[in-house]
């Protein structure tokens, strides 16, 4: 139980690095400079 | 015993961050709605790929929203709409979803993303001349539809059940023309792909991957909650406190007063072109041009207009998600395109396209061409609303939310 305990935390701190990792997405993206007509 | 212990980890580590989600989803949704005016304020173009705070606005009576391009967004000034409503002196304030570069297939994925909750929702779909008249091929420019590019909204029209095998064709096909936006979005690519060649297979392998594509828009969905909440946490306490002042609005007095702003504005030039444009322009006008010189080249060039086919799409999405649309036209500026040697009769090609291809779809339209010859009213060629030109458009919009128009 203990050892199912400590590799659900280590599963979700690989979770938890890779929303830090790749959680910005596309609604992140900096803003375009328009150069109209 | 446990024979698989890292199984089992890990399917509760993502049942667990699963529930995270969820309960992140909760919390955002509320944040989003109790702060929704507090955005409909501000410039929030940084959340613009985004469709959440969108989602939150249509569920609010006292905000009309408004989809388009930069015709609505390009001068700064206290007459734009965002600023003129921002304290609700009629009861309501518009939620500017427009953006600059923004085009008729750029707004058919944002309202395909809104989904389910636009239907029986009003909402504006403000569009002007100017890609028709003015862009080559009547075609939104490649770095205007990059720029404004949502990889949440396109996946969110691929996997939108209420949408036709057609809407979805026609939008695949438009969308692949722009490969650069697709670059490294492996599911999407295959997406649109399938649904630009529909066959049995092409279906059968669409419907196949829905899983992958749901899984992939509920990552998306989750970025677009945490950008959104993020957004509204770094507002100050003076941008989350809405005023209201309800007061009668002296519409006459108004025009005159932005009129004369207007004009201190536009003294570069003969034209009454904005200052800020002129420079843009100004060859345009060195060599005078006989009125009717430049008819053919202008009737061509609006007849085989690319957007006119985006319009009929986003007019698709509108009609099969069941919108209560309306479409506002900016006026063509009549004397400006006159100097330049194109006839009014001609420049009524545009009416006549425009409500070929919106009334079929039995979606009101307000053209606009009454506004045409206004002095002032457009601050340049491609139909920008000057500081005059706002006000009238204000008080469409007033009479819009009234419902005294159309």
């Amino acid at each position: 139980m203990g050892r199912t305990v400590l590799l659900t935390g280590y599963y979700l701190l690989i979770i938890a690095a890779l929303v830090m990792l790749y959680g910005q997405g596309d609604s992140a993206a900096t803003e375009f400079i328009y150069q109209g007509f | 015993m446990n024979r698989l212990p890292h199984l089992v980890a890990a399917a509760a580590a993502i049942l667990a961050a699963a529930a995270a989600g969820l309960v992140f989803s909760v919390y955002a949704r509320r944040t989003e709605n109790k702060y929704v005016h507090a955005v409909a304020a501000q410039d929030h173009a940084e959340i613009s790929r985004g469709i959440a705070i969108e989602r939150a606005a249509l569920q609010q009576p006292d905000l009309l929203l408004i989809y388009g391009a930069s015709e609505l967004v390009l001068l700064q000034t206290e007459y734009e709409a965002t600023r003129f409503f921002s304290t609700y002196p009629t009861g309501f304030m518009v939620f500017n979803a427009a953006t600059k570069g923004g085009s008729s297939l750029t707004v058919a994925q944002r309202l395909a993303a809104l989904g389910a909750e636009l239907r029986g929702r009003r909402i504006i779909f403000a569009i002007g001349p100017a890609i028709m008249t003015m862009a080559p091929f009547g075609d939104v420019a490649e770095r205007h539809y990059e720029g404004n590019f949502s990889e949440l909204h396109a996946l969110e029209l691929v996997f939108n059940p209420r949408l036709s095998q057609e809407t979805k064709r026609m939008a695949a096909e438009r969308m692949l023309g722009f490969p650069k936006t697709l670059d490294g979005k492996r599911l999407l690519k295959f997406s649109l792909t399938l649904l630009a060649r529909p066959s049995p297979a092409s279906t059968a392998l669409h419907y196949l991957s829905w899983p992958l594509g749901q899984l992939q828009l509920g990552v998306l969905r989750l970025q677009d909650h945490e950008a959104t909440v993020r957004y509204i946490h770094h507002l100050s306490a003076a941008e989350v406190e809405i005023r209201r002042e309800p007061r009668t609005l002296d519409w006459d007095a108004l025009v005159e007063q932005a009129e004369a702003e207007q004009i201190e504005n536009s003294d570069s030039n003969p034209y009454a072109v904005d200052n800020s444009q002129w420079n843009k322009i100004k060859e345009l006008f060195e060599v005078p041009a006989a009125l009717g010189s430049r008819d053919e080249d202008f009737l061509n060039d609006v007849t085989i207009a690319r957007e006119w086919k985006d319009l009929e799409l986003a007019l698709r999405v509108i009609h099969e998600l069941g919108a209560d649309a309306l479409i506002m036209s900016s006026p063509m500026n009549v004397p400006l395109w006159e100097t330049l040697g194109v006839s009014e009769h001609a420049q009524n090609r545009y009416y006549q396209l425009l409500h070929a291809v919106v009334d079929p779809f039995g979606v009101p339209l307000l053209d606009g061409q009454e506004w045409g010859r206004i002095p002032y009213f457009s601050m340049d060629l491609a139909s920008h609303a000057s500081r005059k030109g706002w006000i009238y458009v204000d008080q469409r919009l007033d009479q819009i939310y009234r419902g005294s128009l159309p």
